[in-house]
């Protein structure tokens, strides 16, 4: 029988692609990704209980992990480095081509998104995560029209900001 | 047209998006201990602060050792008497050991703590590291009361006696007795109280506030084991 902190283990390990995407758009340095990865694993653990199954464990975990990624970037004195608007992309991004044009796209699409604020950054991730507008809403804590406005903005403004990186 | 333009650009961005592999990965083993990290962190702080202590005894014997130095001044070794001065040293040194013991059960249960175990031996393991710490600081203090007593009541009377030397003939020897017995008295009393004070605050604040925090880490645990 498996215990509850084995069941959890094994949901973080499931899905932790998605942990790290959120840290990737919001931290500088690989130190500050493994300490924003902990805080968020800490914080699901926390309020796992919260977790009653009707959702998908993923969409749930979208939930928790950016309203503490987005709570630690606006803390005044936080512990943990988040990026700032103008900030570099410090990793290396693979994709799973070894396409060498692809990585580099991806880079700059990361730069761009890391020039967004802290909800557009949530928006663009759960956009490019293929979530339907209601369960971006739901996540957001915004209504389904809103997202859509916002989202729209948004494009408009990553679209611009990737030529201007290019 | 435009529009149609956008779409497909933003099409490309997802499916450049989820294109991505995941470099880095954390095994179970690792998630498991991130979830742990804040009890860890309590009683690695006590461990560094119990090492502290024993670092500042050692340093502080070793310097009197080697130079032969009291820490007290002349006048307060005038007062006390070389004889208890030695012995409160050794006393001192003693302390050393129980600072050594302290610092040992901490580690033994750093150990066991940061060992990845069930949720349940983390919440017993977290008790019985409270339970030892508890029960040592108060061993450390009542050892310390119990050998110190003495001392400080003979230093009273020292103190009553040299005071009355320079005036002998305004005392009978039985007066003299009682006296300085009164003064031993005195200072073994508020001796007693200022160092049970100044543990009691320093151990209260230093050692409680980790002891504190760590509780209520256990009561999370508890709650998440209960769920």
């Amino acid at each position: 029988m498996k215990t509850i902190e084995n069941k959890f283990t094994e949901l973080v390990q499931e899905n932790q692609g998605i942990v790290h995407k959120i840290c990737r758009i919001y931290t500088d340095t690989p130190e500050a990704h493994e300490d924003l990865f902990q805080e968020i694993v800490l914080q699901l653990w926390k309020s796992f209980d919260s977790f009653k199954g009707d959702s998908k464990f993923s969409t749930w975990m979208y939930r928790v992990s950016l309203n503490t990624a987005i709570t630690l970037i606006r803390k005044k004195h936080r512990t943990i480095e988040t990026s700032s608007i103008d900030s570099q992309v410090y990793f290396d991004i693979k994709s799973n081509e070894e396409d060498e044009a692809k990585q580099e796209r991806l880079k700059l699409l990361y730069t761009s998104i890391k020039m967004l604020n802290d909800v557009e950054r949530a928006l663009v991730l759960l956009y490019l995560e293929d979530l339907p507008y209601k369960e971006i809403a739901a996540t957001l804590g915004i209504t389904e029209v809103n997202a859509r406005v916002k989202m729209n903005r948004i494009k408009d403004k990553l679209k611009e900001l990737m030529n201007r990186n290019q | 047209m435009n529009e149609l333009n956008n779409n497909n650009e933003l099409d490309e961005l997802k499916s450049l998006w989820n294109s991505q592999s995941d470099d880095k990965s954390y095994n179970a083993g690792e998630i498991f201990k991130m979830i742990h990290r804040k009890s860890m962190n309590s009683v690695q702080w006590l461990l560094i602060i119990s090492l502290l202590e024993l670092l500042l005894g050692l340093i502080i014997t070793l310097w009197s050792n080697f130079t032969g130095k009291h820490y007290y001044s002349n006048s307060s070794i005038g007062l006390m008497g070389e004889d208890n001065i030695s012995k409160i040293e050794r006393f001192s040194n003693t302390g050393f050991v129980f600072s050594l013991l302290l610092m040992l059960v901490i580690f033994y249960f750093y150990r066991k703590i940061s060992v990845n175990s069930s949720v349940s031996k983390l919440i017993q393991n977290i008790i019985n590291f409270r339970k030892a710490i508890i029960i040592c600081l108060i061993f450390i203090v009542l050892v310390m009361l119990v050998f110190m007593w003495p001392l400080y009541f003979e230093i009273g009377k020292n103190i009553a006696i040299q005071n009355m030397m320079g005036r002998a003939e305004d005392f009978t020897p039985e007066k003299l007795d009682s006296l300085s017995n009164s003064v031993g008295w005195t200072v073994a009393i508020g001796s007693t109280a200022i160092i049970s004070i100044f543990f009691f605050l320093y151990y209260y604040v230093i050692y409680g506030f980790f002891l504190r925090r760590l509780n209520k880490n256990l009561k999370e645990l508890r709650e998440i084991k209960e769920n």
